[in-house]
This record gives C-alpha cells, structure tokens and sequence, in this order.
C-alpha cells in the first residue's frame, strides 16, 4: 500500500513526458512542463530529498516556463516591410493585385496565428534591416519582370510555408537568402 | 559516414566504461560515506542539515565551481544575444498585450511572501532542506513576478552583472580565510574543536553570498530573454 502513490506517480510521470513529445499546442505544452517538475518535486520528497525538491519546484516549474512563455510570445510578430513605390505604378490591374497579395499575406498570418506588422518608408539594406530590425519579410516591385518580389531568411521555417502557398500564383516571387556571419 | 562510425566508436567506449565500472557494485554501494557522515557531521560542521554540511565544508571546493558555472552561463547568454549590454535595461515584454487584472493582484498578494520565503530558506539553510542555491532561485522568481506588476520597471543589467562578480569573488575569499586560521585552503575557517554555535557564521555567511549571487544571476538571464528579439 505505501508504494502506491509512488508507482502512481511514476506512471503519470511518464505520461506527461509522452503527452509532451506529443502535443502541438506551444502553451499547452508549457503547462505540461511545468506540471511535470510538480510531479518530480512530489517524487524527490518522497524519496526524502527536500533539498532537491525546492529547487526543482523553483527551477523547474517557475523560472523554465517562465522562460519559455516570453520566448514563444516574442515569436508572435510577423513583421512586413512594404517597398513598393506606388508614384510609378500607374497601371490599375498591378494596384489590384498588390490588393491581392496582401490578401494571401494575411490568410498566411492568420493561419500561422501570427499578429502582421506593416511598417514603410524605412530606408537601408535588406540584409541589415533583417538582421537590426528583425524584419521577416521585404515586398518590392520588379518593373522589368512585372512580378511582386518577397525577400526574407533562408533559415526561416515561415518562408518554407509561403513558398508552398503561393508558388501558385504567377505574379509572385519568392527570393530567400542567407543570413550574414553566422556563428556556425 | 566518418561522423556515424565516430559517433558508435564514441557509443562503444562509453558503454565499455559503464561495464568495467559497474562491476564492483561493492565498492560503489556501501554504507561507509553515510555512517562517516551520520557520526562526525554535526560535530565536524556544525550544520543540521548534512547536505549543507557537505557542500559547503567537506566538499567546498565543488561547490565553488558550481558557483562558477552559473556565472559563465550569465556571460554566455549576455555573449551570445547580439546587443550591447547597456541596451538591455528591460522595458517589459507585454507591452502590447495587457495583463490581466487578476494576474497582477495576486502577484501583489504573492510577491512578499515570496520574498520572504527565499530569504528564510537561504538564512536557515544550515537547519532546514533549502540552502543558498534554493533560496536565490525563489528570490529570482519573486524579483520575476515584479515584471507583472509594474511594466515599467527597468534593471540595470550592467550593474547586475558587475556585484555578481564581486560576490563570487567574495565567496572565494571566504572559503580561503581558512588557510590562515587552520592550514588548509576551502573549509570552515573556524576552528574544528571551536564551539557549534559559531561554526554556524562562516555556514550562514556561505549561503547568504551563494543566495544573492544565483539570484542575481538569474535575474540578469531573465533580463537578456525579455530584450532579445525586439
């Protein structure tokens, strides 16, 4: 009988390290994490570690999650630099798809739950503004082409997913490129 | 290819060094670490609380490094995110996102209390479990749950950084007092047939300096996360 709450422990240990391997949800997993260090705390008292055990109270369930929460909400920003000089563009059906595009922009936004930023008017370098600023994506205007051109990281996993959704459409280009001095 | 024949040559070693060390179970699992402590423990550090007694006297010069790894840690994240130092004084992260009211009047509720709690763990950590390195991770979090209260509160990273240096430094001058007073670097620097009670000074001392230097590290990681990305 002593042994019960132990080996009880022991098993929903072990399932909340599958559900969080498992789980898709960032916060939901967060939970979870936290959850598990209560559990593991339960367990070191039970095995007379007291000593252990608030640390892995303090550790594991406050300062990690805590961590991870502004990590991943720091994440949540799609932010869109818009270079597209409309003074030269007189031609109306370009106007309609700039309308378009950013029409496609936002279901991408939306279905990554992601928050779009558009910002303008910002002068420099592509490389450097993605890097200072942390711009995602650079839309501009091809004249010669007749293609609305969208630049970002190459390392981006978001790039990847607007590749695949927009290779459809003709008037589109994606350009990616790499990172600078990297430290790998 | 030349990595995957490194990596199992790397398996196979380690699995060669489990085996040839684990098979003398006896001399691995014995009772003779746990009489020797139950016996002289008390008398030797005069700490209660054995876990104390060991990482702060028998097995100080360990303890030292875990200091030290907490704060090459520091410097790593501070290295690795790409702003200056100067720039991280935090404006909080949810700027944007309102907490909610709830949220903030039990941190005020909590917040105290929290305090509190890490001091006494740190204070006591001779007599009760708990220690130096418990008590600063909940004073961290307590110092963490100010963020939710008050969102314009900035710290100044550069200062934590600099008393977190000197308070290891302070630590390793303490641990080595002991040189003078009994002959041998890193232990008690109080006599070993001095009186228990004043033995309980350099422990309290100890713990005080660790306490504050872990708190103070963690609170400067957390600062580096809250900056990084804008």
């Amino acid at each position: 009988m002593n042994d019960l709450i132990p080996t009880l422990l022991q098993i929903l240990l072990i399932i909340i390290a599958l559900a969080i391997v498992f789980h898709k949800e960032n916060f939901t997993i967060i939970i979870y994490i936290s959850s598990f260090g209560l559990v593991a705390a339960t367990l070191y008292v039970l095995n007379q570690a007291p000593d252990v055990a608030i640390a892995e109270v303090a550790i594991g369930s406050a300062i990690i999650p805590l961590i991870y929460v502004i990590s991943i909400s720091r994440q949540r920003e799609f932010i869109v630099l818009d270079r597209v000089d409309h003074d030269l563009i007189n031609d109306e059906l370009i106007d309609e798809k700039n309308v378009e595009l950013y029409q496609i922009l936002n279901k991408f936004v939306d279905h990554n739950d992601l928050k779009m930023n558009v910002c303008a008017n910002i002068k420099g370098s592509d490389e450097d503004l993605t890097t200072d600023l942390n711009v995602d994506l650079i839309v501009s205007f091809d004249h010669e082409k007749q293609k609305f051109i969208l630049k970002g990281k190459q390392s981006s996993i978001l790039m990847d997913h607007l590749i695949k959704e927009t290779f459809t459409y003709d008037y589109i280009e994606i350009v990616t490129f790499k990172e600078g001095e990297s430290i790998d | 290819m030349i990595k995957k024949i490194s990596l199992i040559l790397l398996l196979l070693f380690i699995l060669f060094v489990f085996i040839t060390s684990m098979s003398s179970f006896s001399d691995i699992y014995n009772n003779a670490g746990k009489i020797f402590f139950s016996q002289n423990g008390y008398t030797d550090t005069g700490s209660v609380n054995l876990v104390t007694g060991i990482y702060l006297d028998y097995r100080l010069f360990d303890s030292l490094f875990e200091a030290a790894i907490l704060l090459i840690a520091v410097s790593g994240v501070m290295l690795i995110s790409e702003h200056t130092i100067d720039e991280k004084n935090a404006t909080f992260m949810i700027d944007k996102q309102k907490t909610p009211e709830l949220f903030v009047t039990f941190s005020r509720i909590l917040y105290p209390i929290m305090l509190l709690f890490g001091i006494y763990v740190i204070v006591n950590g001779h007599l009760s479990p708990g220690g130096g390195f418990q008590g600063g991770a909940i004073v961290a979090t307590a110092i963490l749950i100010l963020y939710y209260i008050d969102i314009r509160k900035t710290v100044d990273v550069h200062r934590v950084l600099t008393i977190e240096k000197f308070l290891f430094l302070g630590l390793v001058v303490i641990s080595s007092l002991s040189f003078f007073t009994r002959g041998e670097l890193f232990t008690n620097f109080i006599p070993l047939d001095a009186n228990i009670e004043y033995k309980a000074i350099f422990l309290t001392s100890m713990n005080i300096l660790i306490g504050a230097k872990v708190a103070l590290g963690l609170v400067a990681i957390f600062t580096a996360f809250l900056k990084e990305g804008r």
